[in-house]
């Protein structure tokens, strides 16, 4: 059942489009990662799907409430962990938790309750009273996904909530996200790691240039580059045209492409085709050179299909 | 209510940040604190223990000059030092403690000054001046010139009755002659009328008047009484100038140096609110909380009057804590309309208030908050009469001072504390700082972008 739809979602500010058309459609209880290089308009995206923002045009569904008309009762259901941590310093772990629960309209002992569970859940009931800026990287982390579960959201949008924390408060994140995914909780989970979203996530979308270039399980988008991507390259832009056709008729090229003066091929078996592809090339004493071998891999897959690395 | 969540976290966050804690209590305190101390002795012309002190050399030692000093030691808001140790001060020493800035000024009497002042020529004194302490000097000048002219006036006036006892002392003295003159020859002729009509040979009868036989008038003691009436009249002049109120007609005590100082830096700090709301906002973008109250189902109406509600408290905070300080602390007046002093306070901190959203919605960095606020809360302050009283400003800065509302919040502090008016006067000046804020309000409504 679809927690979230977007259908052909645009965002364009003036001439610059951001979001173009946009389809997605996000399960309940499904742990969703989001991936794409800096400016590949998925903060836009996010910050339509959770109300923030109005769509230039497309239909944005959560739980059945539409996007438009039902801004406020969406941003009900929604919580956001951002990037940044976005927590008051000077006040302690209590303080920014109620004032966020006091925004959802929360109070009183329910309140108080909520705050406790919280401070449990994320590990910090003992560290509650001292001010936030004194906390280390992971505990901030950590308080600050709590403050997107204060009112108990359906939908949580995670932005990158294990940027430059230690590998144990990353695996604490970790248990929590798992937590929430066993509570029925939806996630939509944005990284740079791959091997998080791997770890983590039921299925990914690779977003770049406002579209969606990729959608599936880590799985079925790892099989789309079968035994690794292979890429060469020449100085003669000739001798590179005619290796384009030479490997074209290959069995085990399951795509090929020019950028340039570099080839980049989708191979059967990246350790067995490379051999052949060597003796191809010293047959024909060429001057090409194989510059990168890429085991099958989201990385893999993110680069050949974006040209770009994750961090770029 | 999400208003008032956002306005309680704002309140807590800026009580807990020290450098605002400084800027817009301390700081202000501490000034009103020391100006008003330093600007005290213009304030309230000495006396007391605020006494000048003015060492004094006698080198005359007459009637005269003691006379003289006995008047200076009788002005308010001088005390005379005439010896150091036991031993009376020389003109070298006195020099050089003027010199050495221990005192403004000090001041001899010379030898002749006796002699001449009864042979009715001019006299100078001789005083030495520090021209650090112009202030000083010039207060302490001030003085001692109407001291000389007053002990001029009565020894004018002594001279005068003086003279008029000697003309009197003339005048009975030619009648009396006149009279005995007269007499004598009255008796002659009765004595020859009778000498004719008896024609005896007795001896003539004749009354001898004596113009000595009644003794001189004594005309000292209405000299004395004269020199005396006039003495009084001087130093308790029958007709004074009294202070009143131009309005009401009320007499009001001379202002302190504190209701003239906390009002001007209340006001001046009133205003530097603005830095702290256009950091308030820019923290928040800056820090990602914004989207994130953002994301939460709250009205922006209700984030604006969040954001905005802070801001007024604090200021409210600030006038009461900086006229509390006054009040309780120096024992400065409240002035005569507690009413018209909510009044302002309260108009003032809305337009305060107000322009610090206005700063928030336009400008976006730090420096540029932070460079504009200090700009235009000084320049503003400094236009409005907070540094410089209006009344010295030429009439065009005085006329420029009125586009700002530091004028007339100062304008509408200074008639309750000063002038002695009532709620009703100052009823224009809050109107006007509402007006003020509701314009800032507006534009910065408009100027306001939530999505970025």
């Amino acid at each position: 059942m679809a927690m979230i739809l977007c259908d052909k979602v645009n965002k364009h500010y003036e001439n610059n489009h951001v979001v173009n058309d946009l389809d997605l459609t996000i399960n309940k209880g499904e742990i969703f990662g989001l991936l794409g290089p800096n400016g590949a308009g998925k903060t836009t995206s996010i910050s339509m799907m959770t109300s923030q923002i109005l769509p230039s045009n497309g239909t944005i569904k959560i739980n059945d409430l539409d996007g438009i008309t039902k801004r406020k009762e969406i941003k009900k259901i929604v919580g956001i962990v951002p990037q940044d941590i976005a927590l008051y310093p000077m006040l302690n772990a209590i303080d920014n938790l109620k004032f966020f629960g006091e925004l959802y309209g929360i109070k009183g002992q329910i309140l108080k309750d909520r705050v406790n569970e919280l401070l449990s859940l994320v590990g910090l009931a003992d560290r509650a009273k001292e001010p936030i800026k004194n906390y280390s990287g992971g505990m901030k982390r950590r308080i600050n996904i709590a403050a997107a579960l204060i009112h108990q959201p359906l939908v949580v949008f995670m932005d990158e909530p294990t940027v430059g924390i230690d590998p144990q408060s990353r695996n604490q994140i970790f248990d929590l996200i798992k937590l929430l995914k066993s509570q029925g909780i939806t996630i939509v989970y944005t990284t740079h790691y791959m091997e998080e979203a791997t770890a983590l996530c039921d299925r990914v979308a690779i977003i770049d240039d406002g579209s969606i270039i990729a959608l599936g399980t880590v799985e079925e988008l790892v099989s789309d580059v079968y035994g690794g991507v292979v890429e060469l390259s020449g100085d003669n832009q000739e001798e590179v045209r005619k290796f384009v056709d030479l490997f074209q008729k290959e069995s085990f090229t399951k795509d090929i492409r020019l950028s340039g003066s570099k080839i980049e091929m989708v191979v059967e078996d990246i350790n067995k085709n490379v051999a052949e592809m060597l003796e191809a090339l010293n047959k024909n004493d060429s001057n090409l050179k194989i510059i990168n071998m890429m085991h099958p891999s989201l990385e893999t897959l993110f680069l050949y299909k974006t040209g770009k690395k994750l961090r770029d | 209510m999400q208003w008032w969540a956002i306005a309680k976290k704002d309140i807590r966050i800026m009580l807990k940040d020290p450098g605002a804690i400084v800027v817009l209590f301390m700081l202000p305190l501490m000034l009103i604190t020391i100006m008003s101390f330093a600007l005290m002795p213009v304030f309230q012309g000495g006396g007391g223990d605020e006494a000048i002190a003015l060492p004094i050399v006698d080198q005359d030692q007459t009637e005269d000059s003691i006379k003289f000093i006995n008047l200076l030691k009788d002005t308010d808001g001088i005390k005379l030092e005439t010896e150091n140790n036991e031993e009376d001060f020389t003109e070298k020493q006195i020099r050089k403690l003027v010199s050495d800035g221990e005192y403004p000024f000090a001041l001899v009497i010379p030898k002749e000054f006796g002699e001449k002042i009864k042979a009715g020529e001019k006299i100078e004194l001789i005083s030495y001046e520090d021209p650090a302490q112009a202030n000083m000097t010039s207060i302490i000048g001030r003085a001692i010139e109407g001291v000389a002219q007053a002990f001029e006036v009565e020894y004018i006036v002594t001279r005068m009755v003086e003279n008029q006892v000697t003309n009197i002392k003339e005048t009975v003295t030619n009648e009396i002659s006149k009279v005995e003159d007269g007499y004598k020859k009255y008796i002659a002729n009765l004595t020859n009328q009778l000498n004719s009509l008896t024609n005896n040979q007795f001896e003539p009868v004749s009354i001898e008047v004596d113009a000595q036989q009644g003794e001189e008038p004594d005309l000292t003691l209405l000299k004395d009484e004269l020199v005396n009436t006039a003495k009084l009249s001087l130093n308790d002049p029958k007709v004074t100038i009294g202070t009143y109120s131009a309005s009401e007609g009320d007499v009001v005590e001379r202002p302190d140096a504190f209701q003239q100082n906390v009002p001007g830096y209340t006001v001046m700090y009133a205003f530097f609110i603005i830095m702290y709301a256009g950091r308030s906002f820019l923290n928040e973008r800056n820090d990602g909380t914004f989207r994130r109250v953002l994301s939460a189902p709250v009205d922006h109406w209700q984030l604006f009057i969040g954001k905005m509600i802070p801001n007024y408290f604090i200021g409210i905070l600030q006038v009461v804590v900086l006229f509390a300080f006054g009040h309780f602390v120096f024992g400065m007046s409240l002035g005569s309309s507690f009413s018209g002093l909510i009044l302002i306070t309260l108009a003032l901190v809305w337009a305060s208030s107000c322009l610090g959203m206005l700063i928030a919605a336009i400008f976006k960095t730090d420096s540029q908050i932070s460079g504009w606020s200090v700009l235009l809360a000084l320049t503003l302050a400094a236009l409005g009469g907070t540094m410089v009283p209006l009344f010295i400003m030429p009439d065009i800065m005085q006329n420029i001072a009125l586009i700002t509302p530091h004028a007339w919040a100062l304008t509408g502090y200074q008639d309750i504390l000063v002038r002695g008016l009532g709620f009703k006067d100052v009823i224009l000046d809050g109107l006007v700082l509402f007006g003020f804020g509701f314009v800032f309000l507006f534009v910065s409504l408009w100027k306001m972008n939530y999505e970025k």
